[in-house]
């Protein structure tokens, strides 16, 4: 069951996940005001001139539901919660490309923290996709 | 008297003027001087000649300014710093030229399967990672270095 | 710059600073011996812009190099050793040589040289003699180096002999000998301008 959630009211118990899409790129020099706090932090790791915001998800997911982030080039990211342990929330994470399973995943991410997977090529670029916890 | 055989001997003089002699022989050539209009002209002239030299030395050293030098000096043993902190930075940057490499190099077409036991830490990264699987061709699991944020960077088969 | 107050701090107390990465500890070295190790510098490059950067290369040094300070000498010693090594290996010395080779007259600094006497009722006499000892200034400058080194480090610095030796790692002996040398060539040099001066 998918839940292709938008910002949803806050309900008790469950987790606010906000995905974002962004490319990065070394073709020009820009970065995306909205990602101002996000850049400061890849750009201690990366080495990239350019970082666009392409979309914005934002779920708000019960346990064990399944919220669906769409992404470029026919990838889905499939998030459901699993439970809270101390200030971590488990969340296992599958990335789709069309039917294909690349890869699953289960990490537990601090309260109001955030993890960045990324690696597909993407434009002449790469794709990071960021993703942030509160609950 | 008996020990030198010559007293007015100009290197010894030297030696005295520098009061680089042992304590008897400085007093000896001292006395020696009191009496020995040659050693007296002798004397006179190297303090004449140290004058002259310390003089000239004080003079050059009067036209410098110091605290501009000092400013100079403070300056460059900042940039000292700094440039152990690019090189620190440069360590960084060296990581990130070779994500994307290494992961373009590591394509092996396996199917990955790799599960992390991260450390128990409370302050520690912003994502543990309990297990990964993937069919991909690599994988690298980052951390960031002042806020530990993860970043999982993976390669897709093609 | 501010000066900082350091009558309480002998060298030993001031090295134990530097050792902690003190940045008063090291501006306070930096005061206290700049001016004799430019004095130190100039009497052997007989440049002031080289003295300066030898200066500035030797407290950089030292600021590398603290760790590895053995307190076997004295750290006046120690920064007397790196400002001597510097200026007789000093990267331009050629061109120094050269200097003094092909202008003879001149100042090297192409400055004032320095007026030794304030002879101001007897103009002429003033200048001429403002040009003769600029002349001589210049000669000492044809001195070797290394006896102009050792005639700066007793000279100006009043290092014994011992010590002397020990920074530029020759016997005593040798100190004695270059000294006596050095300032024979002195004596030589300046003779004329002495016996106008007692003569006068
Ligand atoms: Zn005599």
């Amino acid at each position: 069951m998918l839940t292709f959630a938008s910002a949803a009211s806050v309900q008790a118990g469950t987790i606010n996940i906000v995905v974002k899409t962004v490319l990065a790129s070394q073709n020009t020099k820009f970065a995306d005001p909205r990602l101002s706090d996000l850049i400061r932090e890849l750009e201690s790791v990366f080495r990239y001139s350019s970082y666009q915001l392409l979309s914005q998800n934002a779920m708000n997911l019960n346990m064990n539901q399944t919220g669906a982030a769409p992404l470029p080039e026919d990838r889905v990211l499939k998030i459901t919660p699993a439970r809270i342990t101390g200030n971590r929330a488990e969340l296992q994470l599958v990335l789709f490309k069309g039917d294909r399973q690349i890869f699953q995943t289960v990490i537990q991410l601090l309260n109001n923290g955030m993890i960045t997977v990324g690696g597909p090529e993407y434009k002449g670029g790469y794709l990071l996709f960021n993703i942030s916890v509160s609950f | 008297m008996s020990k030198y055989q010559n007293i007015c001997d100009s290197m010894l003089l030297s030696r005295f003027f520098d009061r680089e002699l042992e304590p008897d022989e400085q007093t000896l050539v001292r006395e020696h001087i009191k009496s020995c209009p040659s050693c007296q002209k002798m004397h006179r002239e190297h303090q004449a000649v140290s004058d002259f030299f310390r003089a000239g030395m004080d003079e050059i050293v009067s036209q410098i300014r110091f605290d501009s030098l000092e400013t100079k000096i403070l300056e460059q043993i900042r940039e000292k710093q700094i440039s152990w902190q690019t090189k620190l930075k440069l360590f960084f940057l060296s990581r990130r030229i070779i994500i994307p490499i290494a992961a373009m190099a590591a394509m092996m077409f396996i199917f990955f399967s790799l599960t992390v036991k991260s450390p128990v830490s409370v302050a520690g990264p912003s994502a543990l990672i309990t297990s990964f699987t993937g069919d991909i061709s690599s994988v690298m699991f980052l951390e960031t270095p002042e806020s530990h944020q993860t970043i999982i960077w993976f390669q897709e088969t093609f | 710059m501010s000066k900082i107050n350091t009558d309480s701090w002998d060298d030993a107390k001031l090295l134990s600073l530097l050792r902690q990465g003190n940045e008063d500890a090291f501006r306070a070295l930096v005061q206290k011996y700049q001016a004799r190790l430019f004095r130190t510098a100039y009497g052997i490059t007989y440049n002031k812009e080289e003295s300066a950067e030898i200066v500035q290369e030797v407290f950089l040094k030292v600021w590398e190099n603290l760790h590895s300070f053995r307190e076997e000498s004295k750290l006046s010693t120690w920064l007397y050793r790196i400002t001597v090594n510097l200026c007789l290996n000093w990267k331009r010395t050629w061109k120094r040589r050269f200097r003094h080779y092909h202008q003879p007259i001149e100042n090297p600094d192409g400055s004032e040289i320095p007026e030794l006497t304030n002879d101001e009722e007897h103009p002429e006499s003033a200048l001429q003699k403002k040009e003769q000892e600029k002349i001589l200034w210049e000669k000492i400058g044809e001195l070797p180096e290394d006896a102009r080194a050792i005639l700066v480090l007793k000279e100006c610095e009043g290092l014994s002999y011992d010590e002397i030796a020990d920074l530029l790692k020759i016997k005593k002996g040798t100190v004695s000998s270059r000294l006596f040398y050095a300032r024979q060539r002195l004596k030589e040099l300046l003779k004329d301008y002495f016996d106008e001066k007692e003569g006068a």
